[in-house]
């Protein structure tokens, strides 16, 4: 609680101020200077959330922290890719229980305990055919976009007769066109929205639109419609792809010499390649629609614009479509229209092709928006990054551009322009296997690797594999340990050429330190836990091969881990029928010398064992050599004898050819 | 059938079978039953055949994110909000609590540093940094303001109001509205009556002091319209203390609360003196000063002193020596301060002196010494008379009362016995 | 002449307080029952086989709240001038109630409840022998029904302890 000495704050106050000072004595003013002005600066406006917004300005983004929607503790912190899905998702369905709950017993939850009221923590208004409405309840419902309840309103009035104004009937077409009748997921759940635009991509361009809905329905029990609601009912057609049926309205609505809304034109010009077949054709119409508006005097948007970008881009890689792209462009300009990102993203898409030639287009698009920090104006905004990174790693494989791009990404707010998750992914997918391949390693692990994984991006197999490719590449093995670390939490240990290719850096790269080859021991030694422990049930369970577990014998070995190696050996020796592969002889040949250190013959003979089964020739030899380093009893030279035949007589025989 | 169906699922989607597993959880063990052929249908429960409690799949943890940070980490941005403190986001080995004997326990799962309020979110280069992203919405100072008294000057009415930020979900507080207004006397145009006036209207609002007056309003509701009525007192009250009632000229001497000397007979008696208007007397602003000042404050060694110099003053006599006065010549006034300014007629000094006076000053205080003699004696004679004489007095009309009582009660009884 | 009239004032304001106070302990009275000084409240007895677990919290009775422990509720309704201090203490005693019993057994610490605003904060220490996942859920259910329920923006502020012997203080 504190005392705030207020100065006369607000304009009235002041106004008054004036005049009551007017009434006060100036008590210096004969003796300073008399005309002195007092210029007291005007208020700088602000919005409510303005000074938070700059407090956040001052916020940079803490690379060892997960995304804040996730708790701040290691054990809930997310790990991986699937555990930032599913950890978000499941903190939104217990927000939506909650939710459930409030609906199930919206009686108990009406008393008002805030001051003001905050109508987001009051349940919602349920409505049935029976409740008595008004129209300012249908007005309400579509001002906060409840399209079943305004559905539900919409027929309760109608049943009782009660006749709805113009405006309102205009604003619920409008609505339900827009949502296609259906109820929307509402704006509190984020995440949902930020985790499910990937699967909607893929039934992008089918038709979605509810023949016959209460849309429809409306639209045509207004007698005489006008060309608002033709222009509602076409959009919402369009946008939904039923577009015959959109195409039928417009004509119908040119033959009554309706007047229809830029934006009408502007859908129909989206859709046009389902109307027309061919790429010429498709150019004609979009031609033609556009004098149509000139003729009524319709002014073009950027709507208009990106529509036609979008059109074009679906028209091949042709000449024409590219030129007919820059030509719009350069008219669009000429009108006063400024490209959003969105624009430029259809132009990468017309331009770069996968198999058309090398198009440098990115770099001229740059030049322009470079630096600048970017609103969204268009849907299509929100696709430009993650394009434009695509075109950086597939088109033109230029880490400079890339790089730039990224850049441009981390502007102010641009970041809200990423999308949602898939595309985000994606993009730094393609960013780091272009890192990868073009950057020093040490530069790449040291700037990008270790401020962007785990928290902002997850890398996916693939990627981790182009990763180790280059560790192998470059013989970087002081990253190995790490990157272990990371695959492990990461939930990389299933993948059969990752663990192949990491185990072959390891044994191929022998370190020198003997603190790194303690580790790769380590390494080695969790491998084969993980893989031995797997769950019976697993779908696609790995098995491990003779080489593989001859590799991580080699390397516990190389660090005296005696015991762990003959635990791999005896997995080795009792699976010799189920095993696929064989390890190398160097390694079995390692493990005797290992035995013979260590004083365990019948290790040593068990692997002979191994060996003369496996059918090496060079058995004898190892034979021979475990027989002259250590001195063994009767049995176990039985044993040996056993195993690998007289050899003995084999060493004498061949001592004496030499 | 159903073998058929499960093994199906394990070779279509291992997802689903682990569905039917969680669906048949009455099933003892849906997961060995796969395998084999039979299952056991046991419907007593054997003892022995207990199930094994599944055990719960470690999830790895990882270490805590201070192990990770860089030494020239930017504070701000991994602790940028108020929180509870976490010990696996802070880099410090902090400990809090009391052990005998032992050092105080550590940080991870240390409850009572989660209930300190900690202030980590606003570390001073923190500060420093939101101060620079706030100036936008700040307007410099008006150059011109540089001083206090200037401050003063310009703006000569403060008000405060208070805010109150509580911790509920509501942001009503009832002592919100009560609005403080101050202003400094002087700094409004006033002449004396005005003045005088004003006053008497504010009553105890003024203080002295300090000279401000301050108003409080909390009678309406809401601040603003508190502040609006404040605002509308002071208005007022300037305003009425410039009005002049009629009943106001009849004010008389005797209803003044400060001696006036410009009103007062020790102006007349001194123009008599002098023979012409006190404007011209040399030195009378001294003795109207003096005057007022020992007429206002009461009798005392000061005032009298001051007095008696204001005097030599006007009448030219040469000044005694400050210390001299006050210990040859102990001043003697006559004068009655009590009362107020009805005793204006005797503000004349005696003094024993040694000095030359003129003859009609002389005259003057024996006169009035005279007077008051005169008026003493007879004062005196009339209450020596009173002590003296009352108790006859009384008696003779107790007499008087009685024998008057007689009488009537005689008459009574002659009627009586006429009838 | 003013001054008289202000110290006037002043002394009869006071004097109206004087006469306005409640008169109390206007009479003494004389207890002859002994004084039974058994305080229970938060102390915990002692076991044969001293074993019995105590956190940090347990093993400091009341009175060294402010001394050697803090207090469990933050708020200001408490403090001279605050506002609703009846409906802030039967709130917290449902959260510790919603909490105890949504969170079965996870709870290892007290229930820290911090109000600043409107906002109130709900911090503590549970151990891991749930489901990250399920943890998730119950975050946002539990955000999300106490807003619904208080009207105020709730935050949960956990932090995670491997078992409850990690907040074992000692064994009595």
């Amino acid at each position: 609680m504190m005392n705030i000495p207020v100065f006369l704050k607000s304009p009235r106050n002041v106004k008054q101020a004036n005049y009551l000072s007017s009434l006060l004595y100036r008590k210096l003013s004969h003796s300073a200077d008399v005309e002195e002005k007092i210029e007291i600066p005007k208020r700088i406006p602000r919005g409510p959330t303005d000074i938070l917004r700059a407090l956040e300005s001052t916020i940079t983004r803490d690379p060892t922290a997960a995304h804040y929607k996730y708790h701040d503790d290691p054990y809930l912190i997310p790990k991986s890719n699937v555990g930032k899905r599913t950890f978000a998702m499941a903190q939104e369905a217990g927000r939506k229980a909650a939710h459930w709950i409030r609906r199930e017993h919206a009686d108990l939850f009406n008393h008002r305990e805030a001051d003001p009221v905050i109508q987001a923590f009051l349940p919602r208004v349920v409505y049935n055919e029976d409740s008595e409405v008004t129209e300012n309840d249908l007005k309400q419902t579509i001002e906060d976009v409840q399209v079943a309840d305004a559905v539900i309103v919409y027929k309760a009035l109608k049943s009782k007769g009660v006749k709805v104004s113009k405006e309102t009937e205009q604003s619920l077409l409008d609505l339900l066109c827009y949502f296609n009748s259906e109820d929307t997921l509402s704006e509190e759940f984020i995440e949902e929205r930020w985790f499910m635009q990937s699967s909607r991509s893929k039934e992008r361009h089918r038709k979605i639109w509810k023949d016959g809905n209460l849309a429809e329905e409306i639209f045509i029990s207004i007698e005489n419609p006008t060309a608002e609601a033709y222009s509602t009912i076409i959009q919402g057609m369009t946008k939904h792809f039923q577009v015959t049926r959109a195409w039928e309205l417009y004509e119908e609505a040119q033959n009554k010499g309706l007047v229809l809304s830029t934006n009408t034109y502007n859908s129909l010009i989206r859709v046009v390649n389902f109307l027309k077949e061919q790429y010429d054709m498709r150019w004609v119409l979009i031609v033609n629609l556009l004098t149509d508006m000139n003729k009524l005097g319709l002014k073009p948007n950027l709507a208009t614009l990106n529509a036609i970008l979008q059109a074009l881009s679906t028209m091949g890689g042709g000449n024409a479509a590219k030129d007919n792209a820059l030509k719009t462009l350069r008219e669009f300009k000429k009108l006063g229209i400024e490209p959003s990102l969105g624009s430029y993203y259809f132009l990468l898409v017309t331009f770069c092709k996968e198999r058309g030639p090398k198009s440098t287009i990115l770099y001229d698009i740059m030049a322009h928006i470079e630096n600048k920090e970017h609103k969204i104006r268009d849907l299509s905004d929100t696709n430009f990054f993650v394009t434009a990174m695509d075109v950086c790693r597939n088109h033109l494989n230029d880490v400079e551009m890339a790089k730039r791009v990224d850049r441009l990404l981390h502007i102010g707010n641009n970041y809200d322009l990423i999308g949602d998750s898939y595309k985000e992914s994606i993009y730094y997918r393609h960013y780091f296997i272009l890192l990868v391949t073009y950057v020093p390693l040490d530069e790449f692990m040291n700037q990008t690797y270790d401020k962007l994984v785990p928290n902002i991006y997850v890398p996916e197999p693939g990627v981790m594999l182009e990763l180790l490719t280059q560790v192998e590449l470059n013989a970087a093995v002081e990253y190995i340990p790490k990157l272990w670390s990371d695959m492990t939490v990461f939930d990389h240990t299933t993948r059969e050429n990752l663990l192949e290719l990491i185990s072959n850096i390891m044994v191929n790269n022998p370190p020198a330190d003997s603190e790194l080859r303690e580790r790769f021991s380590y390494i080695a030694w969790d491998m084969y836990n993980k893989i031995e422990s797997q769950n019976e049930n697993r779908y696609n369970k790995i098995t491990l091969t003779g080489e593989m577990l001859g590799k991580i014998m080699t390397l516990l070995l190389k660090n005296d881990d005696f015991s762990k190696a003959c635990a791999v050996m005896e997995k080795l020796d009792k699976g010799h029928s189920s095993i696929v592969g064989i390890p190398k002889f160097e390694t079995l040949s390692l493990f005797v010398d290992k035995c013979i250190e260590n004083k365990a013959p019948s290790q040593a003979i068990r692997c002979i064992q191994y060996c003369a089964d496996s059918g090496f020739p060079e058995v004898n030899s190892l034979a021979v050599r475990l027989d002259e380093k250590l001195t063994l009893d009767e049995e176990l030279l039985g044993s040996l004898t056993k195993a690998v035949g007289n050899f003995r007589l084999d060493n004498k025989s061949s001592a004496n050819v030499e | 059938m159903l073998t058929f169906s499960r093994n199906l699922d394990k070779i279509l989607l291992k997802n689903v079978e682990r569905q039917l597993a969680a669906c048949h959880s009455t099933w003892a063990e849906p997961k060995k039953e796969v395998k084999d052929e039979f299952r056991v249908l046991n419907l007593k429960h054997v003892k022995g055949q207990t199930q094994q409690r599944k055990q719960p799949r470690k999830t790895p943890v990882l270490p805590p994110r201070t192990n990770q940070m860089p030494v020239d980490q930017d504070w701000g941005s991994v602790w940028p909000g108020p929180r509870s403190f976490h010990p696996a986001t802070v880099p410090l080995p902090v400990r809090q609590g009391y052990v005998e004997k032992d050092a105080s326990p550590g940080k991870f799962g240390n409850a009572e540093l989660m209930k300190i309020p900690n202030f980590l979110h606003l570390t001073p280069p923190v500060i420093k940094r939101q101060c620079e992203a706030l100036k936008k919405f700040c307007t410099p100072w008006p150059k011109a303001l540089d001083s206090d008294e200037k401050c003063e000057k310009h703006f000569p009415i403060e008000v405060t109001s208070s805010d109150y930020c509580h911790s509920s979900p509501s942001i009503r507080e009832p002592l919100a509205r009560i609005v403080n207004v101050q202003f400094k006397l002087a700094a409004l145009k006033l002449n004396r009556r005005a003045k005088d006036k004003f006053l008497r209207l504010v009553g105890e609002r003024y203080d002295e002091e300090s000279d401000t007056v301050t108003i409080v309003t909390d009678r309406c509701p809401l601040k603003k319209q508190n502040y609006d009525y404040a605002m509308y007192l002071v208005t007022a009250l300037y305003h009425e203390s410039w009005n002049v009632e009629p009943w106001e000229e009849l004010k008389t001497e005797a209803d003044m609360e400060h001696y006036v000397w410009d009103n007062n007979a020790s102006k007349a008696s001194i123009e008599a003196v002098f023979a012409k208007p006190a404007e011209e007397i040399p030195n009378i602003s001294v003795y109207s000063e003096a005057v007022s000042y020992f007429m206002n404050e009461g009798e005392s060694e000061y005032t009298v002193s001051k007095y008696g110099e204001a005097v030599r003053r006007v009448l030219d006599l040469p000044l005694l020596d400050a210390q001299a006065v006050s210990e040859k010549n102990p001043v003697r006034s006559r004068m009655n301060h009590h009362g107020h300014a009805h005793h204006h007629h005797c503000e004349i000094i005696t003094t024993n002196g040694h000095y030359m006076m003129p003859h009609y000053v002389l005259q003057a205080v024996l006169l009035g010494a005279a007077v008051i003699f005169a008026v003493l004696v007879v004062g005196f004679l009339i209450i020596l008379d009173r002590a003296k004489f009352t108790n006859v007095v009384r008696a003779r009309g107790q007499a008087q009362e009685a024998e008057e009582l007689l009488v009537q009660a005689l008459a009574r009884f002659g009627q009586l016995n006429d009838t | 002449m003013l001054e008289k009239i202000l110290s006037s004032c002043k002394l009869s304001s006071v004097s109206k307080i004087i006469e306005h106070a409640p008169i109390q302990f206007n009479r003494r009275l004389l207890y002859t029952t002994p004084v039974h000084y058994k305080k229970q409240a938060g102390r915990y007895r002692v076991t044969h086989r001293g074993d019995f677990p105590l956190t940090y919290e347990m093993a400091n009775p009341p009175h060294q709240i402010a001394h050697r422990k803090s207090w469990n509720s933050w708020n200001t309704s408490n403090i001279v001038g605050g506002v609703r201090p009846a409906e802030t203490a039967v709130e917290d005693v449902f959260i510790r109630k919603f909490m105890s019993g949504t969170w079965h057994n996870l709870f290892v610490s007290e229930i820290i409840i911090k109000r600043q605003y409107n906002i109130i904060r709900i911090a503590g220490i549970i151990q891991r022998t749930v489901n990250p996942r399920k943890l998730y859920f119950l975050i946002g259910y539990t955000e999300e029904l106490l807003s619904f329920w208080l009207q105020c923006p709730i935050k949960l502020e956990l932090q995670t302890v491997a078992e409850r012997k990690d907040v074992i203080y000692k064994y009595i």
